[in-house]
């Protein structure tokens, strides 16, 4: 047993602290000791939730690809991307826009967002210019082969001419019995006004910098020389459209050839000339994305929404209503000109 | 005194921690703790999955940090002006520095999250409660802070924080009431 030790009298009690007078050394020890133990901690559960955040795909997931782990932060969802009317290049670029870089640029978020899975692109488009589905071809193909997603093209309305050519990007093809697809080729449409100017005492006189500048110019005929030109451009293009179906659905090109001579198919049609994987609707299309992604269940769906646009579409709906530019536009027809995959039925 | 004992006597003696930051003011400490606390209520929406219109990234987080120290000038100076017209004398930098050592608390919402994702991974609700009793601890704490840097009863405190937050909540109804308006006025116009 320990004696008792009386303290000496040389080492007198410590005395209580006085509000206002500087705290005693040790408690100013305790209390930093405390502080930098509560700070500690707090910088250990910022670690652990970045690292739960952080955390690679594959972990997240439980057995049989469930998201029922600890810590789970999301469950798998298959992403939806809506590409309705002409593939075109937007005007500006911007943000609130309709166009190829905003489609690439939604489709490459999507596919970034945590949780995707796999991502079905709602088709409902009669197709657009050359360089711009060809755009958005190759954002599939990209997206596909560096974030390894399944990607599901569905058939609304119509999905022909470069509405289809982008679908052939996608592993699956989902389409309605009634859908119009199809319609694979190119168009180049050039007018010949000259008898219209001519009456009007219009006459062009271009100062060309070599023999075909002024080609497909409406104020003239063309010449033989120039339709080669012309033609042989368009064999090209209608080349690069063939070999992407082929590439896409695993056919032989001229199986694609023979499909290939602009005419539209219904989606019946096109089931049985294999342009299409299968009838169904949304949630057949959702489902079918959910299966190729490993996705248990019924999969959840994120809608990508751009609120941008909505606020810039009612503004200039808005605008158009008050100055009568609507009624004006809405009277001239729509044309389109340069090399297309399109289909002008729709 | 160091920023770790401010903290600490924020939390164990307020009053002391407000006479030293009012002697002091250390408004770039001030400015840390609310990046801080940001930094915090960026992690804890993200686990909690409530980061609605930004993205998990660096750019996220400092947006987030920049926003909550704007947020912490503009309400600090919003407060000091009502506190002065009050006839009240404090110092808008010390309040500054104060209101952020609130804004420290949202650090409490990471592991409370992190424990609620654990014991409650498909639930929702853990995520609101904790969000609303942190959030709750906060505001009482930027009451009290109001309080020691003025010197005015916990009620007026209360009433003066209310203030500039119901104001916001006000100007959002009366622009959305006014947005509503031109919106049905446009509906009869094309109807008629």
């Amino acid at each position: 047993m320990e004696e008792f030790q009386p303290i000496p009298p040389s080492q007198p009690s410590a005395p209580a602290p006085v509000p206002g007078e500087a705290p005693a050394p040790g408690n100013r020890r305790v209390k930093r000791r405390l502080m930098l133990a509560l700070i500690g901690l707090w910088v250990v559960s910022i670690v652990a939730g970045v690292a739960v955040i952080l955390r690679p795909a594959g972990e997240k997931q439980g057995k049989g690809g469930e998201s029922g782990s600890i810590l789970a932060l999301s469950k798998d969802a298959v992403g939806w991307i809506p590409i309705h009317g002409p593939i075109m290049a937007s005007d500006g670029g911007k943000l609130w826009e309709k166009g190829v870089e905003q489609w690439s640029r939604r489709l490459r978020a999507m596919a970034e967002t945590q949780g995707i899975k796999a991502i079905v692109l709602d088709i409902n488009s009669p197709g657009g210019s050359v360089g711009a589905v060809q755009e958005l071809y190759s954002q599939i193909l990209r997206v596909r082969k560096e974030k390894n997603i399944p990607i599901v093209a569905l058939f609304g309305d119509v999905a022909a001419s470069g509405g289809y050519y982008i679908a052939a990007a996608c592993d699956k093809i989902v389409a309605h019995p009634g859908t119009l697809t199809g319609s694979i080729g190119v168009i180049f449409q050039v007018s010949n006004m000259e008898g219209l100017f001519a009456k009007v005492g219009y006459k062009s006189d271009p100062i060309k910098s070599g023999a075909h500048k002024d080609i497909a110019s409406p104020a003239r005929a063309m010449t033989p020389e120039e339709r080669r030109i012309m033609q042989a451009l368009i064999n090209d293009a209608y080349g690069d459209f063939v070999t992407a179906v082929a590439q896409g659905r695993n056919l032989p090109e001229s199986e694609v050839r023979e499909l290939a001579d602009g005419r539209i198919f219904s989606g019946n049609q096109a089931l049985a000339g294999k342009l299409v994987d299968q009838l169904g609707d949304s949630q057949d299309a959702v489902e079918l994305a959910g299966k190729l992604a490993g996705i248990q269940g019924k999969p959840k769906v994120r809608r990508d929404v751009d609120s941008s646009r909505w606020f810039a579409e009612m503004f200039e709906s808005s605008f158009g209503r008050r100055t009568g530019l609507d009624s004006l536009l809405s009277a001239l027809p729509q044309t389109h000109g340069g090399l297309l995959y399109m289909w002008h039925g729709w | 005194m160091t920023g770790i004992e401010t903290i600490y006597d924020y939390f164990e003696d307020h009053q002391k921690a407000a006479t030293s930051v009012n002697e002091t003011r250390p408004l770039l400490f001030g400015v840390l703790c609310f990046a801080l606390g940001g930094v915090s209520l960026f992690i804890s929406h993200t686990l909690s999955q409530r980061l609605t219109f930004l993205t998990f990234s660096w750019s996220s987080l400092l947006l987030t940090m920049l926003w909550q120290v704007s947020a912490g000038f503009v309400l600090a100076a919003v407060l000091h002006m009502i506190m002065d017209i009050q006839g009240r004398k404090g110092s808008a930098g010390s309040l500054f520095v104060l209101l952020g050592l609130a804004n420290l608390v949202w650090a409490l919402a990471v592991p409370f999250i992190l424990l609620a994702r654990l014991f409650f991974p498909d639930k929702n609700w853990p995520g609101s409660v904790i969000f609303l009793g942190v959030g709750f601890l906060v505001l009482s704490l930027k009451a009290r802070s109001l309080r020691d840097n003025y010197h005015v009863s916990t009620a007026r405190s209360w009433v003066s924080l209310a203030m500039p937050y119901v104001a916001l909540i006000v100007a959002a109804l009366i622009g959305l009431s006014l947005a509503l308006w031109v919106a049905i006025l446009k509906v009869m116009q094309w109807a008629h």
